[in-house]
Parts: structure tokens; C-alpha cells; sequence
């Protein structure tokens, strides 16, 4: 009985996660502004899936888009520069951009613009969380599984000893 | 001080299979699962902007402190507010579960055939009070810190994150306290359920504005007089206040649990 209880909790845990993912209480996201030469624009953003980004440029200057990981950011703040990370994604001279970004792992990560051009150039960035979720979604699938076959060894083992 | 022990784990026993049955424990957790990921979640998922110029006046240092304190406040508020969406579920479900554990044996006559072997009244109540509480807050402290520390990197603010934890704790001593007060007084779920969503229609509401003072808030509800003095701004408390309404709640709590046990004692079954 209890060997069923706790694969019955680990199903609800993982059917409570398996909802998060579908449900997130926001999804929308943003940014933008002024980029200065020579400097870098965007943000920091928690990110449990893939994001859909779209970033326009204005005047039809270029930018050169990266997605950083926490650590890579931190190298960011400390050095000024872009040298020392290895950014997950890299798009260089994009006068615009709508699409899907694939994000490695729930985190967060920051996403910078920076720009060639001896001008400031004004960049509007706006972004949505793709659901479900799929960094909350693989756990709680992986929960389900997990209480779905202890709970189904547990009544074939019931039965296999009631048999004898 | 071996049969005293004995005698508690067999009550526990028994009052997790008489008040705790499938699915009971599994539905609790589920809720408390799912509000403390939406209460990270919604802090979580707020974006903070960026703008580094790095010319030759460039502070690293300076640069490098404002983003990561932003990240620490961030994470900080996640959990804290995980702990408060959880609280406010817990409002609402601690009445049922204290009309389901303490009222309903006054009527269906369990309480009565519990108390003809030999059970000090004292344990029973004990008992009943330490596993609620139990099922209640660590689940509750526990997923938030889960939560926030897989989704979010940075460090945490150790000591917001503590008197958070504290204030959770006398928040639902607070809501267990009044609703077995009810128990105990009217003998009836119903009363009960009624007592303690009054209560809570009241602390998830009249906690908003400028309509009681802010010490009075932080007594009511102090998880999420927690909140609103990390987020500052107009109604926020201060420590003193913060510690105040701590401590009100608290000595409230347990006034009420002491009175309880007092009029169980003299309670007719």
C-alpha cells in the first residue's frame, strides 16, 4: 500500500509539474532601446524553453544578436567584452530577426546586441516563451514515468505472489 | 520517556490513516507543487534590462554588483513569493483540513472511540497539531527552495529568505490556530469551514491598501508583509513592523492553541 502511495505521489508531482509547463503565468517578454557604439543592449531572462524572438532594427543598421549563459555573462559584466565567452547563439549583421532561439537548459541567460556602426542605433526586441515548456515539461514527464512504473511492478508483483 | 515516544508514533499512525487516507496527502503536495513553481515562475520570468558601455571609464566591479544584487533581489523575491502564493493557498485548505480532523470526530463519534483506550487528550491534540503542521510547512519551504534554486543561478539573500521561512511558519500556525479554535468551540466542520474562510477572505484582501495599518498587516499575514518589505514602496513595513506583526502572530497562535487545549480538556465527547 504504501509502495503504491509513493508512486502515486511521484504521478501527481509530476502531473503538477507537467500543468506549470503548459500554464506559465506569463509568457511575454522584452526589451530594446538605444544602443551606444561600441556597447551592448539587451537583458537578463529566465528561460525554461525555447523563445520565439523578434528584433527589429530601425533605419536598416546591423547588429550582431548572442545568447549568453549566466557564467558567459558574468565574464560580460567583468570584462566589457565578448572575447573571453562562447555564446550559444550568434548572428552577426542582422538588420532584423523573427524566429525561434533553442535554449540548451532551463536558466537564466542574458541576450545582447552589439553593433559595428559609429552611430547609436535603436533596437526593438520582443520575445515569447514557446509552450509547453519543454525544461519544466521533460521532469514532469520523466515524475509520471517513474510513479506509473512503480505502481504497475508493485500490482504485477501483487499478483505474481498471489498466484503462488 | 520510550512508551511516551511509542505512544506518539502510534497515534501518528493512526491519525494518518483516519484523517490523512489516499488521496489526502497526495493533493496537498500536488497544490503545493504547483503554486510554488507559479510563484517562482512569476518573478522569475520578469526580464531586467541591460546597457553596458564599455569605454575607457568603464567600471567592471561597479557594473558587475548592480546586475548580480539584481539577480540575488530576483531570486530572493521568487522564493519569497513562492512562500506566499503557497500561504495563501494553505488559507484556504487549513480549515478544511482542521474541520476534517478536529470538528468532524466531535460528530461522527471517532473522537469518542479514540478516547475510550487509554489516550492522553494532551498527545492526541499534539499529535494532530505537529502533523498538520508538519504536512503543511515543510512541503511548503522545501518545493519553493526547490524551485527557485533549479531555475535561478545567482546566490540568495540568506536573511530575507530566513525571516520568510519564520513568517510562513507563524502564518500558518496563525490560520491552524484560529480554525481549531472554531473546532473545538463549535464542534462542527461546517462552523469551522465558515470560521476560517472569513478569515482568509480577509487576510487575502483587506491586506491591499491603505485600509488597516501596516503592523496590523504584518499580524494578519506576515509572509506577505515579507514580501511587500522587499519590494518596498509606499505600504511597505519596515523591520520594526515586520517583527511586530512576527511576534503579535505568534504570541496570537499560540494564546489560541493554549485556550484550545484548555477547552478540549473540559470538552464533552
Amino acid at each position: 500500500m504504501r509502495v503504491l502511495r509513493f508512486g502515486t505521489l511521484l504521478m501527481v508531482i509530476g502531473l503538477s509539474i507537467v500543468a506549470i509547463a503548459a500554464f506559465p503565468p506569463r509568457t511575454g517578454m522584452g526589451g530594446g532601446g538605444p544602443l551606444e557604439p561600441g556597447g551592448y543592449q539587451g537583458g537578463l531572462y529566465m528561460f525554461t524553453s525555447n523563445i520565439h524572438v523578434t528584433i527589429d532594427v530601425r533605419d536598416n543598421l546591423t547588429i550582431s544578436l548572442y545568447l549568453l549563459d549566466w557564467d558567459d555573462t558574468l565574464t560580460l559584466l567583468q570584462t566589457g567584452s565578448l572575447d573571453h565567452t562562447s555564446p550559444h547563439i550568434a548572428y552577426h549583421n542582422i538588420t532584423s530577426f523573427s524566429g525561434i532561439i533553442e535554449v540548451p537548459a532551463p536558466g537564466v541567460y542574458s541576450l545582447v546586441a552589439d553593433s559595428t556602426h559609429n552611430e547609436t542605433v535603436f533596437l526593438d526586441i520582443d520575445m515569447y516563451t514557446i509552450l509547453p515548456q519543454t525544461h519544466i515539461l521533460a521532469p514532469g514527464l520523466v515524475f509520471i514515468c517513474l510513479g506509473a512504473s512503480i505502481i504497475i511492478l508493485r500490482i504485477m508483483y501483487t499478483k505474481y505472489t498471489a498466484g503462488q | 520517556m520510550r512508551e511516551r515516544l511509542s505512544e506518539l508514533r502510534k497515534l501518528s499512525c493512526l491519525e494518518l490513516t483516519l484523517s490523512y487516507r489516499f488521496p489526502t496527502i497526495e493533493f496537498l503536495v500536488a497544490i503545493l507543487v504547483f503554486s510554488s513553481g507559479l510563484g517562482v515562475l512569476s518573478i522569475g520570468m520578469t526580464s531586467i534590462g541591460m546597457n553596458l558601455n564599455p569605454d575607457p571609464y568603464y567600471n567592471a566591479t561597479q557594473t558587475t554588483e548592480h546586475y548580480t544584487e539584481h539577480m540575488v533581489q530576483k531570486k530572493t523575491l521568487a522564493y519569497v513569493q513562492a512562500l506566499v502564493t503557497c500561504t495563501n493557498v494553505l488559507f484556504f485548505l487549513i480549515p478544511l483540513f482542521v474541520a476534517f480532523t478536529v470538528a468532524r470526530p466531535f460528530e461522527d463519534g471517532t473522537l469518542k472511540t479514540i478516547l475510550s483506550y487509554p489516550v492522553n487528550r494532551s498527545t492526541l491534540m499534539s499529535v494532530r497539531t505537529l502533523l498538520l503542521l508538519s504536512l503543511t510547512s515543510i512541503p511548503t519551504i522545501a518545493l519553493s527552495a526547490v524551485w527557485t534554486s533549479t531555475l535561478i543561478p545567482s546566490d540568495l539573500n540568506i536573511g530575507y529568505a530566513m525571516i520568510a521561512s519564520i513568517a510562513t511558519l507563524v502564518s500558518i500556525l496563525m490560520m491552524y490556530a484560529i480554525s481549531q479554535f472554531a473546532a473545538i468551540i463549535s464542534k462542527k466542520s461546517s462552523a469551522t469551514v465558515i470560521v476560517g474562510m472569513i478569515f482568509w477572505i480577509m487576510v487575502t484582501t483587506l491586506i491591499y491598501g491603505p485600509f488597516l495599518p501596516i503592523t496590523l498587516v504584518a499580524t494578519l499575514n506576515p509572509v506577505s508583509a515579507v514580501f511587500n518589505f522587499i519590494v518596498g514602496g509606499e505600504y511597505a513595513p519596515t523591520i520594526s513592523d515586520l517583527v511586530v506583526g512576527i511576534s503579535s502572530a505568534l504570541v496570537i497562535a499560540l494564546c489560541l492553541i493554549a485556550t484550545s487545549l484548555k477547552l478540549f480538556f473540559k470538552a464533552e465527547v
